[in-house]
């Protein structure tokens, strides 16, 4: 029976419904509105007095935030050695296994803890409200050790930067972890980020319109309601879970033949990603000001010659003192070019994750020494 | 746009306040005009041009029609019909009678080389084209006036709450509403978020949380036990009702809102004690335009028993194609054609006479009828002919088998709604008697309703199944 007998409810309402009738007196419309915002105010107030892992515990944000947290809490002396933490689409979370990074980063004499806020869907509220729900998780003593540690924050460079806020809308909303809530913690952040770090390039009513966008559509309306029974799948996902196979429509042969060309790509593209994510970014960089030390992007190997193009585009558009892990280079590319390596143009499968993590170990081994010199913030103080 | 979604409410955020913002029924027509365009094209705004088309031939064979009586007239309404049919035929039956006259060309052993047509169904296009019919039709017997503002007859043909889905609603019901300026009433405005309210519980919670376990079953029912079946079928006995229901209610809601009123189109059919009764209360807009468009024209009730039944069958065997074309349609048109002539039979019976009003007699009359329902509509449901003798085949078991499912059913929630809105809300007694007259109450109960279908409703995609029809 279970989830079944909540039924009961929704029923019931549903008799009230039919048994109402207006009395004598004429109905007031006025009083009608206020009832009704009355009665959505003071359930989301309600709601949003309870934690959102209390309701949804086996939630994927829960359940890798739980992960994360031992993780890094049964690390001994994490705070001593850098922590970085990554923020990727699908191709980073189903790409690198940030156990096996942790493990070559030692082999490679610069160890550090890895935290990956990486979700399939490319879905920055969702990201975001991970991350958010970690810190907001954390013991205040770890919180502070996190403040004091080096940590280095790297995103994930791809090209859908939310291109089609209402279309990612719809997506959140029908994917299976539309988990999200707006408590008025969250939505006093978000306010807070968007007043103090707004682009002053973006026109004002833009703006505006995606702050409407981000903050109602993705983070109350995606989000604030469940389905009568828990929908969500428990995925393999910590501590990684690569994909197996490779996809039906995907031909490996053309996708290889297509790196050959080169897109061009477009102007504002390579400057301004789009401003749904400019807005997120800043969203973000607000969230992690004060922990992080250094706010850096890397890109992963792909097998998809516009979204290589792109991810050129957009490094080579970065200033010179952000710190950027990849593209990987022609010899690089071409140790990764087996065809069971990949699943899709963007996913590494099975043992190309494998190497995939290898090749991010490396590349992260020559930033690091140079963003943290030998000395970790804590030694020095 | 889907009554359940964000775009939707965006619309009639801006759609209502608009709309009422206007005094002058001057403005708000083309308003409405315009509304209905934007609703239908956003699914395919290639849509839109077809429905144009319709309100065009509509418009232009009223007028044609109206003129001075005589075979012009006649063949105007042939015409206007005919081109209403070719469009209905070519969009929904071409590719079912392509692949159909292939396939017998080659069991046959010859060869058929053209491949079969890949027309992309235009959403709801059976009930415009039938609405548009029911208005020549009008016309012709003298029963409405042809409209003369193109403008309102858009309005009419394409009036969005009901657009895709039904109701089908007479001219005579509808037209006259257009000429008389729509006045606010917070009474009608209320009334229709209550419907609507009533619907999205039906259709959010009822019907889309019913839908993912009754489509796994019917995925691939060999698969399943007898009992998992028992359960996909009871589930889909529920969830098309609450589906079909939910929208009609959430459409005549919303025209409430717009000062409109739209008939009723389901009147708890799940109490009919005979097959007569459950068309009475089911799809009545359609069932009403059977029985005024094609039974009457064809003979009715007038006439020697088997001309009635050749009537009946006749007419519901067309009532299951207008559904699709399908084989499976088809069959189970031809089953409610059927059980309506065994049914007329009986009442023809002297003896029915006697028995009626016998609670015993009532109780086996509602069990053998919703028992014909329950079983039609696995041909309804089911993807293919083999896959509705399978299913046939295994609730033929049910008396012999291991009381065991192959997967979980929530059977309470198949259960519980369907018979608390079949018995206690489809009560006209115990909703006089329960009825709480309170303003306070109603606003709270449409509030609490909102939400609860918010909190309860399904995560994820579930169209409306009258979509494709």
């Amino acid at each position: 029976m279970g989830a079944d007998i909540l039924v009961l409810i929704p029923v019931a309402f549903l008799l009230l419904l039919s048994l109402v009738r207006f009395s004598q007196r004429g109905p007031s419309l006025v009083r009608a509105v206020a009832v009704c915002v009355a009665v959505f105010g003071g359930f989301l107030l309600l709601r949003s007095t309870v934690p959102d892992e209390r309701i949804w515990p086996n939630s994927e944000v829960a359940r890798r935030n739980r992960w994360l947290k031992n993780h890094l809490l049964k690390t001994q002396d994490w705070e001593l050695r850098p922590v970085i933490i990554l923020s990727g689409s699908s191709a980073t979370y189903y790409g690198i296994d940030t156990l096996q990074l942790e493990k070559d980063l030692d082999e490679l004499g610069t160890p550090a803890t890895v935290l990956s806020f990486s979700m399939p869907g490319n879905t920055h509220p969702e990201r975001q409200y991970m991350l958010e729900s970690f810190l907001d998780g954390l013991p205040s003593e770890e919180r502070r050790k996190l403040q004091q540690a080096d940590v280095l924050f790297l995103g994930e460079v791809f090209d859908e930067y939310d291109r089609h806020p209402l279309y990612r809308f719809s997506k959140e909303a029908f994917t299976e972890r539309a988990i999200l809530f707006l408590s008025p913690k969250i939505a006093v952040r978000a306010w807070e980020a968007y007043a103090k770090q707004l682009n002053p390039d973006l026109p004002r009513i833009e703006t505006m319109s995606l702050l409407f966008q981000h903050v109602l559509l993705n983070r109350f309306c995606a989000g604030a309601f469940a389905g009568m029974r828990p929908t969500i799948k428990v995925r393999k996902t910590p501590p990684f879970f690569p994909l197996e196979g490779s996809k039906e429509k995907f031909n490996y042969e053309k996708a290889l033949q297509s790196m050959k060309s080169t897109p061009e790509i477009q102007s504002p593209v390579s400057g301004i990603p789009f401003p749904q994510w400019i807005i997120s970014n800043s969203h973000l960089r607000h969230t992690m000001a004060p922990y992080m030390d250094h706010h850096g992007f890397y890109c992963l190997p792909v097998l998809e010659s516009h979204r290589a193009a792109y991810q050129t585009a957009f490094l080579a558009s970065q200033k010179p003192d952000v710190p950027l892990v990849g593209p990987a280079d022609a010899r690089e590319s071409e140790a990764l070019h087996r065809k069971d390596f990949w699943f899709d143009g963007v996913h590494p499968t099975g043992r190309g994750a494998g190497e995939v993590t290898r090749w991010f170990a490396s590349r992260l081994a020559q930033i690091l020494p140079e963003l943290f010199g030998g000395t970790t913030k804590t030694d020095s103080e | 746009m889907i009554f359940t979604t964000i775009p939707f409410l965006v619309f009639l955020a801006v759609a209502l306040p608009l709309y009422w913002a206007f005094r002058s029924d001057k403005w708000r027509h083309p308003m409405l005009f315009a509304a209905n365009f934007v609703f239908y094209g956003w699914w395919d705004w290639r849509f839109m041009g077809l429905l144009l088309l319709v309100v065009a031939v509509c418009y232009a064979g009223a007028l044609l029609i109206s003129r001075p009586a005589g075979k012009a007239s006649t063949n105007a309404l042939y015409a206007g019909c005919g081109v209403l049919l070719v469009l209905l035929g070519y969009f929904k039956y071409a590719g079912f009678f392509a692949s159909n006259v292939k396939a017998l060309i080659e069991g046959f052993g010859g060869t058929a080389t053209w491949t079969t047509l890949n027309i992309i169904l235009p959403v709801g296009i059976s009930f415009y084209v039938f609405q548009g019919i029911s208005y020549l039709v009008s016309v012709y017997r003298g029963t409405v006036q042809p409209e003369r503002s193109f403008i309102k007859l858009g309005v009419y043909l394409g009036f969005f709450p009901h657009l895709v889905a039904g109701p089908i609603i007479h001219a005579a019901t509808f037209l006259p509403q257009l000429q008389e300026k729509r006045r606010f009433d917070a009474g009608v405005f209320l009334e229709g978020w209550r419907k609507f309210a009533i619907g999205f519980l039906y259709k959010s919670v009822f019907a889309d949380n019913l839908a993912g376990p009754v489509d796994e079953i019917f995925k691939n029912p060999a698969a399943h036990a007898p009992l998992s079946i028992f359960g996909g079928t009871l589930g889909f006995y529920g969830q098309i009702y609450f589906d079909f229901a939910g929208y009609s209610l959430m459409a005549i809601g919303v025209a409430n809102m717009f000062g409109y009123f739209l008939p009723d189109n389901f009147n708890h059919p799940y109490r009919a004690a005979s097959v007569v009764d459950f068309w009475r209360r089911w799809h009545i807009s359609l069932s009403t335009w059977l029985r005024d468009y094609l039974y009457i024209p064809l003979g009715g009730s007038r006439g020697s028993a088997g001309m009635v039944c050749r009537n009946l069958f006749i007419t519901m065997f067309l009532g299951g194609l207008w559904h699709g074309a399908n084989w499976n349609f088809l069959l189970w048109g031809g089953i409610h054609g059927v059980a309506l002539c065994v049914n007329h039979a009986w009442n023809a019976n002297p003896k029915s006479k006697e028995l009626a009003g016998r609670p015993a007699i009532w109780i086996f009359g509602l069990l053998l009828t919703q028992a014909v329902v329950f079983l039609c509509w696995i041909p309804f449901r089911a993807q293919t002919f083999h896959d509705t003798g399978l299913i046939l085949g295994k609730l033929a078991e049910i008396p012999l088998m291991v009381w065991e499912t192959t997967q979980p059913f929530p059977w309470l929630l198949a259960l519980v709604p369907l018979f608390a809105d079949t018995w206690l809300v489809g009560s006209p007694g115990l909703t006089k008697k329960w009825a709480i007259p309170s303003n306070a109450l109603f606003y709270l109960a449409v509030a609490v309703g909102l939400l609860a279908g918010l909190l309860f409703m399904h995560i994820g995609y579930a169209p409306f199944i009258y979509f494709q029809f």
